[in-house]
């Protein structure tokens, strides 16, 4: 299967980066699931999807699901004749009512695949209805077969953000983090630094805002983006309303976050010295710990929030091997990190990502150590591979993040992390069970007393068998995807 | 264009698909862009099922779009029946490929010499029809493709129009199933389609009857009337008085004697409950119930809401009591949910069902407690 894969060396475009099939499993999210994502942040922010029932239906669905059945997103569903003969007037038809009956404040339009293909240009209708209308018009395209995945969905909605702002004279010592999709921002390095030092973090975007404040984003001083799809935001700000913005996007590198923290202490005139030097002696301990545990293991890289290439370089220059790199798409920014593995004599796979049955295929023939991302973990015990899931690790900032996925490797968490925690005495019952069970081969005992933390559901199950009983009937279930989640 | 403030309906294409991962050792390869298959796999998680069919996407790019390239389609049907080794191999299109006019019935039909599966492909997405009538195409597409003709006719019956979209299928399926079986002794055969197989499926025309449970299984049973020589009965019964006539109708049609409910002392228990809370209505000053038909109508429902003496409400305000889907009755103590869209509530337990003797003494009980 591999021999239809290209290596590294061999990816000048985005063509050249294979599926290892051609029927994919479960293949990659769209582009609307990005922007219905990013709109629910805004808390007052309306939505209308156009397209088929079917797109439509499923980003009302996600919306839903996200904000708990208080969502603000409307749906305009084509019919033949709006793909015979288009749609403008029966658009701006509906545009007129919702301004008319709800009032919005703002209204991002989401076009999908079908209003793409038969050409209708919904930006120059919305754009000749800004006069008429005093709701503010936001236009964002989702079409599926012109992009890989929802990430654009992602970069797309927030850069159409720039629209909700206002003109607003500059106030000093003021900033805004851009990228930032968590809660507990006030608990990131890069926060408590910057609060030490008077400057104020007006603004997190896109948590927590609403139209209002994001009219007050361009009173700060600088912009602090922390996330690649939030860049194009930064620079229409940039443009619109001269904000300068800094590049503080997590690649696991540590020249380029001491650098980070350099301009912001030049910037605001605060000394950064003694903090970076901590944070520098804390994390080199752990990295020193990690080559250690680390040189010489293969691994596979899956999914994380980082970018694939920066993340498996930043494996390499801890000693592992990059067996094969699954890409969602292949982007400008990531020529820099692919360079730098092929200069480290690495020569790694490059597949699609989202294609999960046929790499499982795979695994007895690597045989890597490790795979870094979302798969069952079932699946993975049985071949003996480690699982890391680095998800949590996107609600660090700076140092911190890079520590965060140094522990992460050193404690193997898995898919289970993401989950609730369990009591104490439930951790040890479970444990005292899998010790007793006949009939659990050895290496998936190891695996599971290894877990830092076995999940609530698991240790239900397992606490339900009989000391003689098989644990295949509970293999099947996970085997089945449902511990998969997201890709 | 149609406007939406609440869901909108979900399309034929969808009903396809809910109708085919119905049949658990089922393969379907979808050739379109990615994103639908993966949001309809996320989305099949809602019903609540333990969904084994395989779901495949092509994807799309601009070229293939723009040249009505059908190359990822060929290959990944090759593939498929290389790789997976279906019995059966269901392909779909999508809008796109419908808009771009893809014939992919022809580009199937060239494939069938190469490969060893059967394939089957799916109703073309058309812009106009809903669900039901993707789940209706669907069902006698299986009739007509994948039932077996024969001669032998077993002690068992077959449930169409029962899906995986139906809220309360799960326990719905066990109460007929228990009626059946006290009754008249027969099992089920297949259902069209829930958790059933191919083989099971294969196995449809050696039942003697047919249970029509919703309008969507209604022209398949009449195929499967007229090519197998299988009566069916329609209705889904909710209350007593329904389950009654239900059961002497399948009776009649098997030309079985039936004499009456055979837990005569349940029966008697349940009917009291429901005159106790037909009582309780009759003293209600507010009478007026709200049903939201989210998916679609559902007829018998209504009806025994009005054989209890419910009146109807315009508008959920206005009711006493509220029948809804998951989003509503999450956020509102006089909902009782009966269709989907759902949040993630679990919905393991088989045993409330809202159809038949014991669906009638769930649903009166789930009432009482909120009037």
């Amino acid at each position: 299967m591999l021999e239809k894969a290209n290596r590294l060396s061999e990816i000048q475009t985005d063509k050249d980066i294979k599926s290892l099939s051609k029927a994919q499993f479960p293949g990659p999210h769209c582009p609307l699931f990005g922007a219905v994502m990013t709109a629910s942040y805004v808390e007052d922010l309306r939505v209308l999807v156009i397209g088929t029932e079917e797109c439509t239906y499923y980003g009302k669905d996600f919306a839903m699901m996200r904000r708990e059945g208080k969502d603000n997103v409307y749906s305009a569903v084509l019919e033949q004749q709006d793909i015979t003969f288009g749609c403008e007037e029966e658009l701006r038809a509906i545009i007129r009512k919702i301004e008319a009956e709800d009032h919005p404040k703002a209204l991002m339009v989401v076009t999908t695949c079908v209003v793409e293909l038969i050409g209708e240009d919904v930006y120059s209708i919305l754009h000749s209805m800004r006069e008429e209308v005093s709701m503010k018009l936001l236009v964002v395209k989702t079409e599926h077969f012109k992009c890989g995945s929802h990430i654009e969905g992602i970069e797309r909605s927030l850069e159409q953000l720039y629209l909700l702002m206002e003109a607003q004279s500059q106030k000093e010592r003021k900033v805004n983090i851009l990228g930032f999709k968590y809660e507990g921002i006030e608990e990131t390095e890069l926060y408590q630094l910057l609060t030490q030092a008077g400057v104020e973090v007006a603004m997190t975007i896109p948590t927590k805002v609403s139209i209002a404040a994001l009219e007050k984003a361009p009173s700060s001083q600088l912009n602090i983006v922390v996330e690649p799809t939030a860049l194009k935001l930064a620079q229409k700000m940039e443009e619109s309303f001269d904000i300068p913005y800094i590049n503080f996007c997590g690649d696991l590198n540590v020249e380029k976050v001491e650098a980070n923290y350099r301009y912001l202490g030049d910037y605001f005139d605060f000394p950064v010295e003694a903090f970076i030097q901590a944070k520098k002696k804390q994390l080199d301990k752990a990295l020193a710990e990690a080559k250690e545990k680390l040189a010489g293991k293969g691994f596979i890289y899956g999914n994380t929030p980082f970018d694939c290439f920066e993340f498996s370089y930043f494996l390499m220059t801890l000693g592992m091997e990059p067996l094969v790199i699954q890409c969602r798409e292949l982007r400008e920014q990531n020529r820099a990190a692919m360079a730098a593995i092929f200069e480290q004599k690495a020569n790694p796979f490059v597949v699609r990502m989202a294609n999960i049955a046929p790499l499982r295929r795979l695994y007895s023939q690597l045989k890597p150590a490790y795979y870094f991302g979302h798969e069952s973990p079932m699946v993975l015990s049985e071949h003996g591979i480690i699982q890391v899931v680095t998800d949590k690790c996107a609600k660090k900032i700076g140092f911190e993040q890079i520590g965060e996925v140094v522990e992460s490797i050193l404690e193997e968490k898995g898919i289970m992390n993401l989950m609730g925690s369990a009591k104490l005495d439930q951790q040890a019952a479970i444990r005292d069970k899998i010790q007793r069970l006949t009939k659990m081969p050895g290496p998936m005992k190891k695996l599971l007393l290894n877990m830092k933390e076995i999940p609530e559901q698991m240790g239900d199950a397992i606490l339900a068998l009989k000391d003689d009983e098989s644990i295949m009937s509970m293999m099947k279930m996970h085997k089945n995807g449902q511990s998969m989640g997201r890709m | 264009m149609k406007f939406y403030r609440d869901y909108p309906k979900p399309s034929d294409r969808m009903g396809c698909l809910w109708a085919v991962n119905g049949i658990q050792d089922a393969c379907i390869l979808e050739f379109g862009p990615a994103g639908t298959t993966h949001f309809s796999i996320e989305g099949l998680m809602q019903f609540g099922e333990d969904i084994q069919t395989k779901t495949f996407t092509t994807h799309m790019d601009e070229t293939d779009v723009t040249f009505g390239n059908e190359e990822r389609l060929v290959e990944g049907i090759l593939e498929i029946d290389q790789v997976e080794k279906p019995k059966v191999l269901f392909v779909m299109g999508s809008s796109l490929t419908s808009i771009i006019g893809m014939d992919i019935e022809s580009i199937v039909k060239s494939l069938e010499d190469q490969v060893n599966c059967q394939l089957i492909v799916l109703p073309n997405c058309d812009f106009r029809k809903d669900f039901r009538q993707g789940i209706q195409e669907t069902l006698q597409i299986l009739v007509k493709e994948i039932v077996v003709p024969t001669e032998i006719k077993r002690p068992r019956f077959n449930i169409l129009g029962l899906g995986l979209h139906d809220f309360n299928h799960p326990s719905d399926l066990k109460e007929i199933q228990r009626l059946m079986q006290l009754h008249f002794g027969m099992v089920l055969g297949t259902t069209f389609t829930l958790n059933t197989s191919l083989e099971a499926i294969e196995k449809a025309g050696e039942s003697q009857v047919n249970l029509v449970l919703g309008e969507e299984g209604l022209l398949a049973a009449e195929m499967l009337e007229k090519d197998f020589g299988q009566p069916f009965v329609y209705g889904k019964p909710y209350g007593v008085e329904q389950t009654d006539k239900w059961l002497k109708e399948l009776a009649q049609v098997l030309g079985l004697d039936y004499q009456g409910d055979k837990e005569a002392s349940e029966h008697q228990r349940i009917r009291m409950e429901e005159k106790m809370l037909m009582r309780q209505i009759k003293n209600l000053k507010n009478k007026k119930v709200y049903l939201h038909e989210g998916f679609g109508p559902l007829p018998a429902l209504k009806h025994y809401l009005d054989y209890l003496g419910f009146q109807w409400a315009e508008t959920a305000d206005q009711a006493v009591l509220r029948f809804d889907n998951g989003v509503e009755a999450r956020g509102h103590l006089n909902a009782i949910q009966v269709s989907h869209p759902s949040f993630n509530q679990k919905k393991a337990y088989p045993y409330t069902p809202m159809v038949g003797y014991r669906g009638a003494y769930y649903l009166c009980q789930e009432m009482y407690n909120r009037l």
